[in-house]
């Protein structure tokens, strides 16, 4: 699903030339769970950055899907993402103005399902996560448990390839954050691509392969016996 | 999808009350100081319009100079409007005012007199000229005869009830009688025979008879046939000079030639000045009604595009400073799919919920305000609920006002990249935006300006009010039209 070819981003100040990635090459396949880990700095969120799509390399390949990304403009990258690509942030990102139900709904609207379809959709997936009962609270009116859910939910009701989730755990309880991991687990084990990036390695072990970055280079890749979902 | 934007753009204005109160505020006082100078500009621009075949009207115009004085009058000779209609093919009709300012008249069998303001001597013409219809009235002998005389509706309720006004009798102050032969409404506001309650028949003056060019004392306005231009006639005006006027000179000044006139240095000069124009663009001596400028219509008008702009700076102002606020939701709406387009579309809904929020706000505001600018401005102005036109202008503006108010905030928020938004790299995330502290530069060039401005004022105020006259202005009393009061007036005096 995922080639990355010699892959570099340098970020460029008036004085300095910041090396985030260099000579990156990886490749994931269509339903692994692969965990990105390495310590502060070390280009893992650049990385998954590029991987979602947020960002452009500055040299090298990176193919999606059999699409080549590299060098894609802003708005070619929005449609390749969209419906495509589910993210799970740290701090959630939900927007606070909208409601439980809107959130989730936000990515079909702009793939302009129908509003019936859309709400179809959208109740399944908070079904799911457990979440149904909040659709009309607003994110302030829920835990950070619960706005994780939120969050996955609304990554997954696209029903996405690939799934990127960038410290999913880093601001919930350990109570919470094995609930999120074992969300996570079951969408994979139904076939969906994760890609995590984490300092947690509790949470690596979640994942069928730990890629370490450091110094904006792969240093090691490491097999993992998944978890598997835990309760 | 817009449904989506109106719901987000109203709980995003929800959530900040104070924000969106300061925008709105804003824009209320920029759009209503607008509105009032527009409908003020407006009106300064109907003048005479209303008049049918106003277009094919004009006033001449005379410039003179005689014995080394030069003036420009808006008056001519009295024979000039027979001449016109007699030489001129293309004149259709002619008709003329002789302004005799104000007259203390009774209704005979009182012993009151009531002042009138607005007086003047008019040839019966001007009613079909200008398309005046009579309230009361016969238009076949109206004005006719000598001391006849029509008043307008106001005029006339202050002698008679309407009804019974014809053939009525007022007694001038003179002593002269004349029979009221028509009443017709008030003239219009906007026009330039607005000050004028009462006309008085041609017939009766007789130096409206005499064939005098010499003395140029009559407003006198021509009808050009459809289909001719003005400038033609303006091209045949010297030879009413050469024809007319010489020939009247050399009746005065016997011997003398044209050659000698001219080397003399002296001219007349007549030429026209469209009836429309008249207002803004006519400031001789002898007009029928004060006018105004057009140059301070284009200062006014530049005011109100001015309040437009500085209230539409300020939204943009309060909108991009309060930009880290709508970042991350810039960042997650791009994540999820957005593209820019559909964003700048949202930023733009909010605007144009806050510009048209601010012109329900404003129309509220002007409506309260009216009443004082009216005073302020010597105007009945009233805001024209009842014409779509005004509809169309004030919401395509308002459509206009929003688009180029929430433009600048909506390119800029939208180009937020989401990867910089939703990694928290806080304001250096967003961006400085050059344009934004100009625009701060601008209001605050802007403000002290305006605060110097009012400083002056302010002192100029105090000094008006404060010198010194070298007389106590309680202790002097103004008594208007003494001169009734005949040679009783110096017994007054000695009182």
């Amino acid at each position: 699903m995922i080639t990355i070819k010699d892959l570099v981003k340098s970020f460029r100040t008036e004085e300095v030339e910041t090396l985030a990635l260099n000579k990156v090459n990886l490749k994931v396949e269509a339903g692994e769970f692969v965990a990105i880990m390495g310590p502060s700095g070390c280009g893992k969120s650049t990385l998954l950055n590029i991987i979602g799509m947020l960002d452009n390399p500055t040299e090298g390949s990176y193919n999606f899907a059999s699409n080549e990304v590299a060098g894609l403009r802003e708005n070619q990258r929005t449609q390749l993402r969209k419906g495509n690509l589910g993210f799970v942030f740290q701090s959630f990102n939900l927007i606070d103005e909208l409601t439980v139900f809107e959130n989730v709904e936000l990515p079909l609207i702009y793939l302009k399902m129908e509003k019936a379809e859309r709400r179809e959709k959208v109740m399944q997936v908070l079904e799911r996560m457990k979440i149904a009962h909040r659709e009309k609270h607003f994110p302030h009116q829920l835990s950070g448990g619960q706005q994780q859910r939120v969050a996955i939910a609304r990554a997954v009701v696209t029903k996405p390839k690939l799934i990127l989730a960038d410290e999913p755990t880093g601001n919930l309880d350990s109570k919470n954050g094995l609930q999120v991991m074992n969300l996570l687990t079951e969408l994979n084990q139904e076939g969906t691509t994760i890609v995590m990036v984490t300092h947690s390695e509790h949470d690596s072990h979640f994942a069928h392969r730990v890629v370490n970055l450091f110094d904006g280079q792969i240093v090691t890749e490491s097999q993992n016996r998944a978890m598997g979902a835990e309760v | 999808m817009f449904r989506n934007h109106i719901k987000i753009a109203w709980r995003s204005l929800n959530k900040q009350p104070f924000f969106t109160f300061l925008n709105i505020f804003g824009l209320t006082i920029g759009m209503a100081g607008g509105l009032l100078i527009s409908l003020y500009i407006y009106d300064e621009l109907s003048y005479d319009k209303m008049f049918p075949d106003a277009e094919q009207i004009y006033r001449l115009n005379a410039d003179i100079k005689f014995g080394g004085a030069e003036n420009k009058v808006a008056v001519v000779p009295a024979p000039m409007a027979d001449v016109l209609v007699n030489d001129f093919p293309q004149v259709e009709a002619t008709t003329r005012f002789r302004t005799i300012g104000s007259t203390l008249l009774k209704k005979s069998g009182t012993i009151r007199n009531v002042k009138l303001t607005g007086t003047t001597y008019a040839d019966p013409s001007f009613l079909d000229f200008f398309g005046i219809d009579l309230l009361l009235g016969d238009k076949a002998t109206v004005l006719k005869d000598p001391n006849m005389v029509v008043l307008t509706k106001s005029a006339a309720e202050k002698f008679f009830s309407i009804d019974e006004a014809v053939g009525q009798t007022l007694i001038f102050d003179s002593g002269d009688t004349f029979t009221v032969s028509a009443v017709i409404d008030d003239l219009p506001r906007n026009s330039l025979l607005s000050d004028y309650t009462l006309f008085i028949a041609m017939a009766g003056y007789a130096d409206a008879k005499i064939p005098n060019w010499g003395t140029h004392n009559y407003n006198t306005f021509v009808k050009l046939s459809p289909l001719s231009e003005s400038a033609d006639f303006e091209e045949g005006l010297p030879y009413i000079v050469d024809t007319y006027v010489l020939t009247w000179a050399q009746t005065v000044f016997p011997g003398m030639t044209k050659e000698q006139f001219d080397a003399s240095g002296n001219y007349i000069r007549y030429s026209t000045i469209p009836l429309t124009d008249i207002h803004l663009h006519s400031h001789r001596k002898g007009e029928m009604n004060a006018n105004n400028s057009i140059q301070n219509i284009y200062i006014l008008s530049f005011i109100a595009l001015f309040l437009i702009v500085l209230a539409s700076v300020n939204f943009m102002n309060l909108s991009t400073a309060g930009s880290l606020k709508r970042a991350k939701e810039v960042g997650i709406r791009k994540t999820l799919g957005s593209n820019r387009s559909t964003l700048i579309g949202q930023f733009l809904t909010e605007s144009g919920l806050i510009s048209f929020a601010s012109l329900l706000a404003a129309l509220g505001l002007t409506l309260l305000l009216m009443p004082y600018f009216n005073d302020l401005s010597n105007k009945q102005l009233s805001i024209p609920f009842l014409e779509p036109y005004f509809w169309l202008t004030i919401i395509v503006a308002t459509v206009i006002l929003g688009l180029l108010s929430g433009s600048y905030p909506a390119f800029f928020l939208s180009r937020f990249a989401p990867i910089k938004v939703l990694s928290g790299s806080g304001s250096s995330a967003v961006g400085g935006g050059k344009l934004r502290n100009g625009l701060v530069v601008f209001q605050f060039a802007i403000s002290v300006f305006l605060i110097v401005a009012t400083l002056v004022v302010y002192g100029q105020l105090q000094f008006i009010q404060q010198k010194d006259l070298g007389y106590k202005k309680e202790q002097v009393l103004i008594l208007n039209d003494v001169y009734a009061l005949g040679a009783k007036s110096n017994l007054l005096k000695k009182k």
